[in-house]
């Protein structure tokens, strides 16, 4: 989960973003389909209404003919059955693998359906086929339409002997007679079942949509807090961000500063100076000055490369010429500790694309704490190799290393090694994070290895096609 | 009778700083002693008796607030009187109990005070022990 925290705010913002819609258009989605489930489970419900309706009808006219011998009675049982009928063509077509909906329309339609219900009843029977209650209820179904085949079939027995004008008419109809009823109680039954069956169905699937919602509501709810909070971790970050770098450059300018102003009050009184001691002063004060220059470009490198607004502009650089110009313009502090620097450019290394002040930032940390961090006398390796499709510098010195323990954080922000702040207790930490976020943010990798006492080599590598071209805001 | 100049231990890790601080001191008309660090300062201070000690709070080796109570630990470093020149900030707390502590001691902001204020407060206390 490291890779959440290191998005930049901007694209935390869109994932956020991202899936709330995404929660939403889920939502949106589960409410059509519970609608639609819910409507085609109405539309069976009427369905069996109007099937049972019209079976009842049926069998109550072949009684009345049984007795009365009208014809029209048969006639409207013969109607009456064309309800179920229609339904069991419909049922019989949609059990195909590839159902003929034109043919199933118009079955359904027969069973008296309203027309603008047939459609959720076909998208139920095709999704839900098999799903265990829309299974049990087309079974009862099929049962259903069984008996009424049986039913038909006992009523063209009943037309044939009445037809027939037989004398012994009411003898023989007597067993079917009693045969109509006893289908006509099991379909009782059997209507019963579909009906609460579906009920059944109808009400678990109404329970799992409603937990769906439930889930949904939560989820979204859970993301609402996370963002507030978020937002909220952003913005006190942000501050503490803020307060953090005026802390910084307030205590660090406070050293530059008193001493401008001490040589400056000294040059200042009326005591007669020699011109060269004057001129001394002017040069500490030129070089406070220059610190604190350099202090604010550091704060200000820091807080571009946490806002994101680094601008990189490469452009054909020759590594060497960098380097020497960066130990050029370290040579006072070389000259101080009287170290020697041995510099190993390989020959022929093609131009890298650079951001010039970006490398020479870079450089400049590395080299100031090899020579910061040594004893007099110590030696600087520099080298330069172009090597698989990759550019790599080192500098090696031979300086008081860094423990250990504590080389996992040297890269951090602020971080001071122990034996690095019994050297210089007032270095700020910042000059490695430096290094490490520009080549981050340009494509770059830098790596160490150091042992206590010994020394510390540091490595940094371009690919074959150096820094991208980036555009910051101006920060 | 001649008075004896003063001596004034400047204890600095800053070359620039512990040079100005000397000079405007030798051109006040004390003595001076120099140290670059808390452990130098240390030795030097129990050596040479200085009349009053500059003291900067961070110091490589061993910083300022440690160099005062090892001082206050000797018979003569009980007395002696101690200026702390810091920058405050983050290090405010730990300096003000030290101060407290370790009388007599004062202190002042780098940045926020005059060469001649610093002066002229180390006159006053010397002047105040005849």
């Amino acid at each position: 989960m490291k890779w959440l925290k290191e998005l930049s705010v901007a694209r935390k913002f869109y994932l956020i973003v991202g899936l709330i819609i995404l929660i939403l258009v889920f939502g949106l989605v589960n409410f059509w389909f519970s609608m639609r489930i819910m409507s085609a489970t109405r539309a069976y419900v009427n369905g069996e209404g109007l099937w049972s309706k019209a079976q009842k009808e049926a069998v109550i006219s072949l009684i009345k003919y049984t007795t009365s011998s009208d014809e029209s009675e048969y006639r409207n049982f013969l109607l009456y059955l064309q309800v179920p009928t229609g339904d069991m063509q419909a049922r019989l077509e949609l059990e195909k693998t590839n159902p003929n909906l034109a043919l199933v329309r118009p079955g359904f339609i027969q069973g008296v359906n309203n027309p603008s219900d047939v459609n959720d009843l076909i998208f139920m029977y095709r999704q839900f086929r098999h799903v265990s209650y829309m299974d049990a209820v087309i079974q009862i179904w099929a049962q259903g339409d069984q008996k009424n085949e049986e039913l038909m079939h006992v009523a063209e027995q009943i037309h044939t002997i009445v037809l027939s004008h037989s004398a012994k008419r009411a003898l023989l109809l007597a067993p079917l007679v009693t045969s109509v009823y006893s289908l006509d109680n099991q379909l009782t039954v059997l209507e019963n079942s579909f009906s609460a069956t579906l009920g059944e169905g109808a009400r678990r699937i109404r329970d799992i949509l409603f937990l769906i919602t439930i889930v949904l509501t939560l989820m979204l709810g859970i993301i609402a807090i996370v963002t507030a909070m978020s937002i909220g971790n952003i913005i006190s970050q942000v501050d503490k961000a803020k307060s953090e770098f005026v802390s910084l450059a307030s205590h660090q300018l406070r050293t530059p500063l008193a001493t401008m102003n001490w040589y400056l009050e000294q040059m200042m009184n009326h005591k007669t100076r020699s011109g060269k001691q004057q001129e001394a002063y002017v040069e500490e004060v030129s070089r406070a000055s220059k610190r604190m220059v350099t202090l604010i470009n550091t704060l200000l490198n820091v807080s571009r490369l946490e806002l994101g607004t680094l601008v990189a502009a490469p452009q054909k650089v020759v590594l060497p010429e960098v380097i020497n110009q960066v130990l050029e313009d370290l040579h006072p502090q070389l000259l101080g500790m009287k170290m020697v620097v041995e510099r190993e450019y390989q020959e022929h290394i093609p131009p890298l694309m650079a951001d010039p002040k970006l490398l020479a930032i870079i450089m400049q940390n590395i080299l100031s704490n090899a020579i910061k961090y040594n004893k007099k006398g110590g030696k600087i390796i520099v080298k330069t190799l172009f090597i698989k499709n990759k550019f790599i510098i080192s500098i090696t010195d031979d300086g008081i290393g860094i423990p250990k323990n504590q080389q996992k954080k040297i890269f951090t922000k602020l971080f001071r090694a122990d034996n690095a702040r019994r050297v210089d207790p007032e270095g700020n930490g910042l000059g490695l994070y430096i290094v490490k976020e520009i080549l981050h943010v340009t494509g770059g990798t830098v790596w160490f290895t150091s042992k206590e006492n010994i020394g510390t080599t540091f490595s940094i590598s371009f690919p074959r096609g150096g820094m991208p071209k980036r555009m910051g805001k101006k920060g | 009778m001649q008075e004896s100049k003063k001596i004034v231990l400047v204890t600095e890790d800053e070359p620039p700083m512990l040079q100005v601080l000397t000079d405007a001191l030798s051109e006040s008309g004390f003595k001076t002693l120099q140290a670059k660090d808390g452990q130098q300062g240390l030795v030097i201070a129990l050596q040479e008796h200085p009349d009053l000690i500059l003291l900067d709070i961070l110091m490589p080796n061993m910083d300022g607030l440690t160099m005062l109570n090892k001082l206050r630990e000797d018979t003569w470093g009980k007395h002696v009187p101690v200026i702390i020149l810091t920058n405050v900030s983050s290090d405010t707390d730990p300096v003000i109990q030290a101060i407290v502590k370790n009388q007599p001691s004062y202190y002042f902001v780098k940045s926020d005070v005059k060469l001649e204020m610093i002066i002229e407060k180390i006159k006053h206390i010397l002047g105040k022990i005849k």
